[in-house]
């Protein structure tokens, strides 16, 4: 992957003093790898090291950024204290979309500078160090994708020439901005982007600053960038490669398993869980995990994928066959082996999260339902 | 030659910014204005009706980044006769922060304050869907939200941050704390550089308590501080709240009821003020817990803080902050001891005082307040109350979309959905 400047700091100074950057984008991806953050003026940044606070309910909040009670990390209960984020200078990359502006993810802390158990990019870590503990220092890929809609509404057919001229300003944008863009495609269903491979945590961040540069450029385009999964029939996807692995036939069965159980995190919305269920398959050098939602979030996706094929237990009980959000949740809150590899923290608030979006999606009557039984006496 | 402009800025009583463009040859020469204009409600009898004078205060004279060519300052009025006016909320506070240095103590604030972006053709903010800090989305109102950040910092306003805030089209630009006049008037500037970024861009920016009833309320918390030679008299070398810091804070919550009506003028504001909001609705504090009325914000010993959350955006910045260091210097001055930490949810407390929950009940204990009277003068409390009477009597007279959807029919059938 690219690599910020060697001192982040003197170059900054550097950049504000010549007047070529005014703002700095401190940044963290939230629960669903949506970029998130807020704009510090250059002068503020190099003042203060950067360091922000924010509501921690913004790690607990649904898409639409509502918050709940049934998680126990921020609630009403503890006032949705602060988090923090402590930039790195090291880090930052310019945002070549934007001139004027640089970009710099952290890690959410706690008031001590320690880890907060609900943000995947700790989760990631941690799986990472389990899984360099064993000897395997993984390396990963990200296919991210996305579909583009006009203002009317309109899909636009991801192979046709606007949506192809937009793919290559996208990926010469995130090229300059550090992301390493190696192939883009375009199909019948989604313009997509692959990413690395390189070490997991730099290529989540990559796959979040890809999403937030689709939707920039999409905008700036006329076109609004949608990561929704099941669209007229068609289903989008995010993949996972993992190159150099192996998968052989009896590691097989766990492996489905496993990720089984964790499909509502792969899949979190009640219009992903739509798609069939994520799954291990090889490719020429390596293996791919296939079927992941673009909603999804890339840190957890990677850190499912990473511990998936590393964990050792056997998986004996039953196939998780859930083909519905709530339901898949109620199985994942009970998987011992996500609880292992991801934390009870991150688990035990992502659960309450996806079932209230089934809930909320269990009070919509659609237009299915209307159709189907609304001629019924 | 070329006439060369000054941009005035004033505040009347309710803390709506008016502005005048002011010859440079002339500035020091006072305009006058209508007392009325200041003090709604007042100037019905001969002996009100004088004018009153805009007087610029020169030390606050700066280039103006927004409208380039010009320069801005902050006024403050005057009586005809040369006298301080006792209506001016700037001169108030100033008062105040006397008293608060003559015990040997600077006043460190800083406000922090929310706003809607609006699209004029639909009176609808700016985008739907709530994107807190959301990257992407900010990025369609850089246009806007770039020159105000920058045109703020030219103008000796130190901006930390600006972010997406918890609704759709609502923002919030954080703004460095500073000596609680300058925190005031950069406050003001804040308010009239947005609207005015805003309407270049083709929107309209609203500081308005709680302009929908389905979105968030914009708020403004408080952070306070005092300081002496330096360091900051808040702080224990642990960082926790001194002795000083939580008579301060026992100040704040014994005059917080009384006190309401100056951080919540208008009968909007009694909207955003209710359970869930992360607006207080009882007289609390503790830690880092957003549901209380004072944040006590102790991570940092250089930046210890007490955060009071109650005010609205829209409220008279003057004397919201005049009133906050008023009560709190009272409970430096006596010596108080504030209640024990709230922990929790304290929106389901009940054994905690309640803090008004409309304009009347808030107009009613402010009246009542010697407190109040003491802390901003007699004069200004009565044409504050007048004031907030013509808002509370145009509010009765109004008929609600809401009460029209609810009742409209009511006595004849109504049915449930």
């Amino acid at each position: 992957m690219s690599v910020g400047p060697p001192d982040g700091w003197a170059w900054l100074r550097q950049q504000a003093e010549g007047g070529e950057v005014h703002t700095v984008r401190v940044s963290f991806a939230d629960r669903l790898g949506q970029w998130r953050g807020k704009r510090v003026p250059v002068s503020h940044f190099l003042r203060s090291d950067g360091v922000i606070g924010f509501g921690s309910g913004l790690l607990v909040a649904d898409v639409a950024c509502d918050v709940y009670d049934s998680t126990p990390f921020a609630s009403m209960e503890n006032g949705y204290p602060d988090v923090y984020l402590r930039p790195v200078a090291e880090d930052l990359r310019p945002v070549a979309w934007a001139p004027g502006e640089v970009y710099c993810f952290a890690r959410p802390t706690d008031d001590d500078g320690g880890p907060v158990p609900v943000a995947a990019a700790w989760v990631l870590d941690a799986v990472v160090a389990r899984a360099a503990a064993t000897g395997w220092t993984p390396q990963t890929a990200v296919v991210a994708s996305c579909r583009l809609w006009t203002a009317d509404g309109e899909i636009v057919r991801p192979n046709s020439e606007p949506a192809r001229d937009w793919a290559v300003t996208v990926a010469d944008a995130l090229v300059a901005s550090g992301v390493d863009v190696t192939d883009v495609t375009t199909d019948l269903q989604s313009v997509r982007f692959r990413i690395g491979p390189g070490e997991p945590s730099a290529v989540a961040q990559a796959a979040v600053v890809a999403k937030g540069a689709m939707k920039e450029l999409a905008t700036r385009s006329g076109f609004t960038a949608t990561f929704i999964t099941v669209l007229a029939g068609h289903g989008a996807a995010m993949e996972v490669e993992l190159p150099g692995v192996e998968l052989t036939p009896a590691a097989w069965d766990g492996v489905r398993r496993r990720l089984g159980q964790a499909r509502p995190l792969l899949q979190p919305s009640v219009n992903a869980i739509k798609s069939p269920c994520p799954t291990l398959v090889p490719y020429p050098g390596g293996v791919r995990l296939s079927g992941v939602s673009p909603e999804a979030d890339p840190y957890i996706a990677l850190a499912l994928a990473l511990a998936a094929l590393s964990a050792e237990d056997e998986e004996t009980g039953p196939d998780a066959d859930a083909f519905e959000l709530g339901h898949a949740a109620a199985q994942l809150a009970t998987s011992a082996w996500v609880r292992d590899w991801l934390g009870d923290d991150y688990v035990d608030n992502a659960v309450p999260l996806l079932i209230e979006e089934a809930r909320q999606f269990a009070r919509v009557v659609t237009d299915w339902e209307r159709e189907r039984y609304g001629s019924l006496a | 030659m070329t006439p060369q402009w000054t941009e005035v800025v004033w505040v009347d009583l309710l803390g709506t910014a008016h502005t005048l463009l002011r010859r440079n040859d002339l500035l020091d020469e006072p305009v006058p204005v209508s007392r009325g204009m200041v003090a709604p409600g007042d100037g019905t009898t001969a002996a009100h009706a004088r004018d009153l004078l805009v007087r610029p205060d020169r030390k606050t004279l700066r280039a103006n980044a927004f409208r380039p060519g010009t320069d801005v300052v902050l006024a403050d009025l005057a009586e005809v006769d040369g006298r301080d006016s006792e209506l001016c909320a700037r001169t108030a506070l100033r008062r105040v922060l006397g008293e608060a240095g003559s015990t040997g103590f600077d006043v460190y604030a800083a406000v922090e304050l929310e706003a809607y972006l609006v699209d004029p053709a639909t009176s609808t903010p700016a985008y739907r869907q709530t994107d807190c800090y959301g990257m992407a989305r900010s990025a369609q109102f850089e246009n806007l939200l770039a020159p105000l950040r920058n045109g703020l910092l030219a103008m000796d306003i130190e901006v930390e941050a600006s972010n997406l805030e918890y609704s759709g089209g609502q923002v919030e630009v954080n703004l460095r704390y500073a000596p609680a006049l300058k925190a005031a008037d950069d406050g003001v500037l804040l308010r009239v550089a947005t609207q005015t970024v805003a309407q270049r861009c083709g929107l309209e920016a609203t500081f308005m308590a709680k302009p929908w009833t389905d979105q968030a309320g914009s708020g403004m918390h408080v952070h306070q501080s005092l300081w002496r030679a330096g360091r900051n008299a808040f702080a224990e070398p642990d960082g926790s709240l001194s002795g000083m810091a939580r008579s301060y804070l026992a100040g704040l919550l014994d005059r917080m009821v009384d006190l309401t009506l100056l951080g919540s003028p208008t009968a909007n504001a009694y909207h955003r003020r209710v359970s869930g909001s992360f607006a207080p609705t009882v007289v609390g504090w503790g830690g880092d817990n957003r549901t209380l009325a004072v944040r006590a914000i102790t991570s940092n010993p250089a930046a210890t803080r007490l955060e009071q959350r109650d005010a609205s955006a829209d409220c008279n910045i003057y004397l919201a902050l005049a009133g906050q260091v008023a009560a709190g210097m009272d409970g430096v001055g006596t010596g108080r001891i504030p209640p024990p930490p709230v922990t929790g949810n304290s929106y389901a407390r009940t054994d905690l005082p309640r803090l008004p929950s409309s304009i009347v009940e808030a107009h009613d204990r402010f009246a009542a307040s010697a407190f109040a009277r003491r802390a901003i003068g007699d004069t200004l409390t009565q044409a504050y109350l007048d004031a907030i009477r013509l808002e509370v009597d145009l509010s009765l007279r109004s008929s609600a979309g809401w009460e029209r959807r609810r009742h409209l029919g009511g006595s004849v059938l109504r049915v449930d959905r």
